[in-house]
């Protein structure tokens, strides 16, 4: 069983947040009206957080990072949660159920990195938004929490097209959205078991850190530093 | 003695349940009004979803939760104080058990609800039921809860049978409730042997269940990892402060009752001398509690923690913070440790400062750790809607509505403790008294010199 | 109302407690399955049902202990 794995460059990142962007569109992540987004209601699930700032106005160099669900091994969300709607597959990723969250929110005050999100409600979407919706994944109802999945539909989808092709599922064959979309290619992805593989070299290179791995959360997304 | 010889003496404590003034209608009408709004308020926000409270990301949790606790820790008033006080053999408790006792069945109801208001998803509740977790402390939560109701319900209920067989015997009405709920009591001595038995078992059982019951809902938070919230001394500082405020809420409620029932005679200043010294030594107890709790946190200077201790200190939160030290610590020391403002308006203005001050200090400990995640977001806004208040003011007004209806069927204040007190205490302290004193040691003999005396 | 109709609500009363106790016992042993199943921390959950059913049978019992004994002693009396 592989155990899926991310490696984000910080060295080639850019900031420029397409991978945010295919992210939300991607997994039809709702969309707030400005209001609820000024109130802290925007939804996110791949995000870019401002680490520090250096320097002063107007020379300032923001340090950015892009963050998504960091998938743990030891997740502090699943073990608090009442209903298991959240749950550890055997290959590593953290699964979200949508329709078994009573909305307790409870994964959402144990999560370190605070990544989930919770819908506050469910707003009427653009018409041309509601046209992009991605059939593959399910539109979450108000008052369910939801996070990143490492597109799990996507896993799925390239399984059963290996399997219709009678053949093992290759290294290339399953990548999220944001690895696909990160222009600059600072998003490796892949099976951190295979110690062959792209993202298990680097996830073991020596610029390599995971955020706050000193809780033992032991996160499947781990970032190289950026070189001064 | 029979039952019946014993009716009159006590007649004022009868008589809340018989005589309805026309204020008090009024205050039932106001109060329905307000709780009918609540629940208006709960309607609107099952449409609409929780969006329709201030909550946002990342303050996931606010004012239900704060609540939550809150009520909770009014409830520790109850049952636990009046164990404690009978099972120490204070006498003085006689006139206040009851109360308290109501107290706690009624909050708990109350405080109860309100994580399933603060559910995203009510209608999904069964799956706790299915598919529910045991790992999770809010399955510990729900379990301990509902226990915890179940022994104090049955706690008051139990002292409570002589007391339904008195309002049997004096007919009038709802003759058949008194009936069905007095269970057949007669005051013969071996009926009253067995209820001094299930009485005793009781609050050697209450006592630990109370404290089970606030020590998990501080581990909904001690057991995160979140700063401010992952603490060892959660357990102890949570049933502390439940105890502080249980007290207060208990105070409160006897003096307006004294008022508006004339139980003068039987809630004398002295119990309340009495509960404001226990208030005093409990809020001691609490300084204490925060001190060790902030200091640890300042001296490790861990970079999250101390961004949540800043916030409280001299942040966002400092208005709410000071205030609190003011109510829990400052005001009641001074008027309970003075002599001359250790009076019943000097008491009540302390429990007033004490409850509205535990209630800042549930959302001093749970709002700023959320606010201020380990991650350098943005720091978090809360600031609750109307129908978040609206709600609250519905529970408040909840539990005003329950203790009116409750005096209206049965009597506040225990009628067969307090004629037990009258008639057997006096002889039973004195003996246990001389039992204290040095030179008398075996009990028969003390025994026979107080009848000697009397 | 008759004595026997008395009783008899009083019984049904008092068989709420039983029906409560009786109802989270089924309901913990329904969780420690699941939890079985799942593989998801048996340990924890039978200790903690173990622990929690106690609590809830003995709160039954004393409450009947003390019907039981309130009507047998009203008997005797009479």
């Amino acid at each position: 069983m592989p155990k899926y794995g991310m490696v984000i460059d910080l060295n080639k990142c850019t900031s420029c947040q397409a991978c945010v962007t295919a992210c939300k569109v991607e997994n039809n992540v709702q969309i707030v009206s400005e209001d609820d987004a000024q109130n802290g209601r925007a939804m996110f699930w791949m995000k870019m957080l401002t680490m520090e700032f250096d320097g002063d106005y107007p020379n300032i160099k923001p340090k950015t990072l892009p963050r998504n669900c960091m998938q743990c091994d030891e997740p502090s969300c699943i073990k608090v949660c009442p209903v298991r709607a959240t749950y550890k597959r055997d290959d590593g990723i953290v699964a979200q159920i949508y329709p078994q969250c009573i909305g307790c929110r409870y994964c959402m005050a144990n999560c370190p990195y605070t990544v989930k999100v919770f819908n506050w409600d469910r707003e009427e979407q653009p018409k041309e938004i509601e046209k992009l919706y991605n059939p593959d994944v399910s539109v979450r109802p108000k008052g369910v929490v939801e996070k990143c999945t490492f597109c799990v539909h996507r896993l799925q989808i390239a399984s059963e097209k290996a399997k219709a092709e009678h053949r093992e599922l290759a290294p290339g064959d399953y990548v999220p959205a944001c690895v696909e979309v990160c222009p600059v290619g600072a998003i490796s992805f892949g099976d951190l078991d295979d110690r062959k593989s792209e993202v298990s070299k680097a996830s073991r290179d020596y610029r390599a850190f995971g955020l706050l791995e000193e809780l033992g959360t032991v996160p499947k997304v781990r970032y190289l530093n950026a070189i001064e | 003695m029979s039952y019946q010889d014993l009716h009159d003496e006590d007649e004022a404590l009868f008589r809340p349940i018989y005589e309805t003034s026309r204020s008090f209608y009024v205050v039932v009408i106001v109060l329905t009004a307000v709780f009918l709004f609540g629940v208006g308020c709960y309607i609107h926000q099952l449409f609409y979803g929780l969006g329709a409270t201030g909550m946002n990301e990342p303050v996931s949790w606010a004012f239900y939760i704060v609540d939550f606790v809150f009520f909770i820790g009014i409830s520790h008033a109850g049952t636990l104080i009046s164990a404690i006080l009978r099972l120490s053999k204070a006498e003085w408790r006689r006139p206040i058990t009851r109360m308290a006792e109501v107290i706690t069945g009624i909050v708990l109801a109350i405080g109860g609800l309100h994580p399933v208001i603060d559910l995203g998803r009510p209608d999904r509740i069964l799956h706790l039921f299915e598919r529910g977790r045991l790992q999770s402390p809010l399955l510990w939560d729900l379990t301990s809860v509902t226990a915890y109701f179940t022994a104090s319900t049955i706690y008051l209920y139990v002292p409570m049978i002589p007391d339904i067989a008195l309002l049997r015997d004096r007919g009038g009405k709802l003759q058949n409730l008194y009936r069905i709920l007095a269970w057949g009591y007669k005051g013969t001595p071996k009926q009253k042997h067995a209820l001094e038995r299930a009485i005793n078992i009781l609050m050697v059982m209450v006592i630990p269940i109370a404290v089970s019951v606030h020590t998990i809902i501080a581990w909904i938070f001690g057991m995160t990892l979140q700063p401010g919230w992952h603490s060892t001394i959660f357990g102890p500082y949570f049933v502390v402060g439940a105890i502080y405020s249980g007290i207060a809420a208990l105070v409160i409620v006897m003096i307006v009752f004294r008022k508006i029932f004339h139980f003068e005679d039987y809630l004398k200043e002295i119990h309340f001398k009495y509960l404001g010294t226990l208030l005093l030594v409990v809020s001691l107890l609490w300084t204490y509690f925060t001190f060790a709790e902030y200091l640890t946190t300042f001296y490790g200077h861990e970079p999250a923690e101390m961004r949540v201790f800043l916030y409280k200190f001299a942040g966002g939160y400092a208005p709410f913070f000071w205030l609190m030290v003011f109510c829990n610590f400052l005001l009641p020391v001074i008027i309970l440790s003075n002599k001359k403002t250790k009076t019943i308006p000097g008491i009540l203005v302390a429990s007033i400062g004490v409850v509205l001050g535990m209630w800042l200090e549930r959302l001093i400990i749970i709002i700023p750790t959320l606010a201020n995640p380990r991650l350098p977001y943005p720091t978090g806004i809360y600031i609750p809607s109307v129908t978040e208040i609206g709600i609250f003011a519905a529970g408040m007004s909840a539990f005003i509505l329950g203790f009116m209806g409750f005096s209206k069927l049965f009597p506040l204040i225990s009628i067969w403790e307090t004629k037990e007190g009258r008639q057997h205490s006096v002889h039973e302290v004195s003996v246990r008294l001389r039992e204290y004193l040095p030179g008398q040691r075996e009990e028969s003999g003390v025994e026979a010199s107080v009848k000697a005396e009397l | 109302m008759k004595d026997r109709t008395v009783y008899i609500i009083q019984l049904i009363t008092l068989s709420f407690n039983w029906i409560l106790a009786v109802s989270v016992t089924w309901w913990f042993i329904h969780l420690v399955t699941v939890a079985d199943e799942l593989n998801d921390t048996q340990t924890a959950s039978l200790s903690i049902s173990i622990v929690a059913i106690t609590v809830f049978w003995i709160l039954a019992g004393v409450l009947s202990y003390v019907f039981f004994s309130l009507h047998k002693h009203d008997e005797e009396a009479e």
